[in-house]
């Protein structure tokens, strides 16, 4: 909670009157004002005259002790969700608490909306098909979201090729995963439904199956960047059920 | 948002057991894919069960596979006489609706 009361942001004085409506928007209920020190509560009464009475509560505090104390305290006391303390500091200082307060980034900046977590990579890998090895092109893809440190993603991989006989073999999943964002390295791991194909060489039909599989990836960060990472992306995967191709692919791409 | 529907069913599709190619279909159509190569004349589209939903052992055992794999187009000739004459018993076996001709043997004794 300490840590969440902790996540606020300082604002600079010019945009008190931002900060307030930016909180009141953000926020259901009412907004706990808190100035700290008679000359934060004179510049906070003139402010509170242009916003509607019911839209914040004043609750000012005394100077000294904890602050992110004091305005849990306030939280409680108020029964807000929101809080802004208010302070003079060679200039008007707004800190949100709180629900409104903004999520930020290690150095204290304003975090942006992340994107949606996405990876495409392309390259080659080996399946074994009842132990007759086939090589041929393939493609891992995935599109999801954001947690702490780690994303989901609808996973989606492809590869066909052909047996040293020329036989026709193909083999997909699709599932959901769970893969760490790290800056180097990443590992990722999910199950997927697969479905894997050949097609007969005695009429030229199409013979397959659908069952369960899983994944497991390794994926190496060869250039870190803001918007889109390339990766060198090392996966393994196997359907659990009949027909039993096990794949491992070497693939390039992107990814965040 | 995903409808929860789909959701259950892509759940249960993952979890219950799947279905699949055989192992034995893979290695006759292997075999066939093979002398394929060496035979312009060989045409044999039941020699090899279906093998999905199909309890039918293909007609070539495992040695036979194995035989017919490591045989060189040079010597395949035999082997592809051999297995067209049992597509031709195959036919005329389902036409009169007898039995398989060679059930119980699967080595048809086309690989010498």
């Amino acid at each position: 909670m300490i840590a969440l009361l902790a996540s606020g942001l300082a604002l600079a004085s010019p945009s008190l009157e931002d900060a307030l409506q930016q909180a009141i928007e953000r926020t259901d209920g009412p907004v706990a004002v808190c100035p700290v020190g008679a000359s934060a509560q004179t510049a906070t009464r003139r402010l509170l005259e242009s916003v509607p009475a019911d839209a914040v509560i004043l609750h000012p505090l005394p100077r000294g002790g904890d602050p992110d104390q004091a305005m849990q305290q306030a939280l409680s006391a108020t029964r807000a969700t929101c809080a802004l303390r208010i302070e003079v500091d060679g200039g008007l200082l707004v800190t949100p608490f709180g629900e409104c307060a903004a999520p930020t980034t290690a150095d204290g900046t304003e975090a942006p909306d992340r994107p949606p977590a996405y990876l495409l990579t392309l390259g080659a890998a080996r399946a074994s098909w009842f132990g007759v090895p086939v090589y041929g092109p393939a493609v891992n893809a995935g599109i999801g979201g954001h947690m702490a440190s780690a994303a989901w993603l609808v996973h989606f991989e492809l590869t066909r090729g052909r047996t040293p006989e020329g036989l026709l073999m193909s083999y997909g999943g699709l599932g959901l995963g769970l893969e760490t964002t790290g800056h180097v390295v990443r590992v990722g791991a999910g199950v997927e439904l697969t479905a894997s194909r050949m097609v007969r060489a005695t009429d030229g039909g199409v013979v397959g199956g659908v069952g369960p599989g899983v994944y497991g990836a390794l994926r190496f960060v060869a250039v870190d960047s803001d918007t889109a990472d390339v990766l060198v992306s090392l996966q393994a995967s196997g359907n659990l059920g009949a027909g039993t191709p096990a794949v491992v692919g070497l693939t390039v791409g992107m990814g965040n | 948002m995903v409808d929860p529907k789909y959701l259950v069913l892509w759940t249960l599709a993952t979890v219950l057991p799947g279905c699949g190619l055989q192992q034995s279909t893979f290695h006759c159509e292997r075999a066939v894919a093979h002398l394929q190569s060496c035979c312009d004349d060989l045409d044999v589209p039941d020699v090899c069960a279906d093998g999905l939903f199909n309890d039918a052992e293909p007609p070539l055992d495992s040695d036979t596979v194995d035989c017919i794999l490591a045989t060189p187009c040079g010597d395949a000739r035999q082997v592809c006489d051999a297995l067209n004459l049992h597509q031709e018993a195959l036919e005329e076996s389902s036409w009169l609706g007898g039995d398989d001709p060679d059930s119980g043997d699967t080595g048809l004794g086309v690989c010498p």
